[in-house]
């Protein structure tokens, strides 16, 4: 009888902090794992899970989908809903990018985004499969926490002219 | 102080901890959730204020079979929830009913339509500028669709029906509709339901 009280309130505590783990990673914030060349050098060009960098990605921005210029961005791979991808935030909804290297200029529509990598050379992005509905948005990246060398806050950074509100 | 605190912490504890589960609950495996709009009718009919139950364990694996009515994100407004039925899944080839193209789905898209669009050529389930329209002018079907032609020309009719009718990326999916739960007289389950002809699978 004891051993089952013992038992019962063990199994209670741990039944609570897995919810309280899953509720915060779900909605306050996440860490994520970052692979792929695609962002360097703002993360390290890594193929597996533990060589990455590891970041905070924060998921209360989805509730006011507050995002501005610039910020880095975690999203559902239009083309492979089961992959994230990590890239940052061009264009909002209603202006128009040009296209690099043509002088093409695209407008993007209501309720999409348009994404790049850090570095064009390798990365794909909306470049290649076109602007994505911000109800992909998982999260946006904050900070890098490990490894410690590169610890700090992910900044906020805009490709020169691109971007054109009409 | 102290006592009164003693004495309403299990209570707060509690609360909070139901709280949690039931958020997590909701999030993972099934919630409730209202209709609004004409849409999916008959299947679903917003005006009689109905509730169906929304399971995610669908989510866990994508897997999604044709003919399901499904909740997701609408691709032109993140803020705002559709419920459609999936007629199509990466790979297949579809017929897109209002310019007779055939177009292949890419890969990780799906196509999602509104029952509604499928039942009546009665341009109430087309959107705003179409039902004023049809209800002044109306209605031999060779007038509407003359009707629909002119619109279409002008991008008016166009984009009112793609509305109903949708190709998006399927990590917008955020669940599956099994039953109808409200009101009780209405109490079902919502069938997979597919349209005839329509599509071709891989």
């Amino acid at each position: 009888m004891g051993t089952y009280n013992l038992l019962w309130s063990i199994a209670k505590r741990n039944v609570t902090t897995v919810l309280l783990g899953i509720t915060i990673s779900d909605r306050c914030v996440n860490i994520i794992s970052v692979t792929g060349e695609s962002m360097h050098p703002t993360f390290t060009a890594a193929d597996r899970v533990l060589q990455g960098d590891f970041v905070l990605a924060e998921r209360r921005c989805l509730e006011k989908y507050e995002f501005s210029h610039g910020d880095v961005i975690l999203f559902k791979c239009p083309s492979n809903h089961k992959e994230l991808f990590v890239k940052r935030l061009i264009a909002l909804p209603g202006e128009w990018v040009q296209l690099p290297g043509s002088p093409k200029v695209t407008k993007i529509p209501e309720g999409h985004c348009w994404v790049e990598g850090d570095n064009a050379a390798r990365s794909l992005d909306s470049r290649s499969f076109g602007p994505i509905p911000l109800g992909l948005v998982q999260g946006r990246v904050t900070h890098i926490i490990w490894p410690p060398s590169k610890i700090g806050q992910v900044e906020r950074k805009m490709p020169e002219g691109r971007i054109s509100q009409i | 102080m102290a006592r009164a605190l003693a004495f309403a912490w299990p209570y707060a504890k509690f609360c909070i901890v139901g709280g949690l589960f039931g958020r997590t609950f909701a999030d993972w495996c099934a919630s409730v959730a209202s209709v609004d709009g004409e849409s999916m009718s008959p299947t679903l009919d917003g005006h009689q204020a109905e509730r169906m139950l929304v399971e995610k364990r669908c989510l866990y694996t994508y897997d999604f079979t044709r003919g399901d009515v499904v909740v997701l994100l609408s691709p032109r407004n993140h803020r705002e929830v559709l419920v459609k039925r999936l007629i199509a899944l990466p790979g297949d080839w579809i017929q897109v009913p209002e310019n007779q193209e055939i177009r292949q789905i890419p890969q990780g898209h799906c196509w999602v339509e509104g029952d509604n669009a499928a039942n009546s050529s009665d341009s109430r389930s087309y959107g705003p500028v179409s039902y004023h329209l049809s209800a002044l002018l109306a209605c031999s079907h060779e007038f509407h669709t003359l009707v629909r032609a002119a619109l279409s020309i002008c991008g008016l009719y166009y984009t009112s029906l793609t509305f109903l009718c949708l190709q998006v990326p399927l990590g917008l999916m955020q669940g599956r509709v099994t039953h109808v739960v409200w009101p009780p007289q209405r109490i079902r389950r919502v069938d997979r339901n597919m349209p005839e002809g329509r599509i071709m699978s891989q």
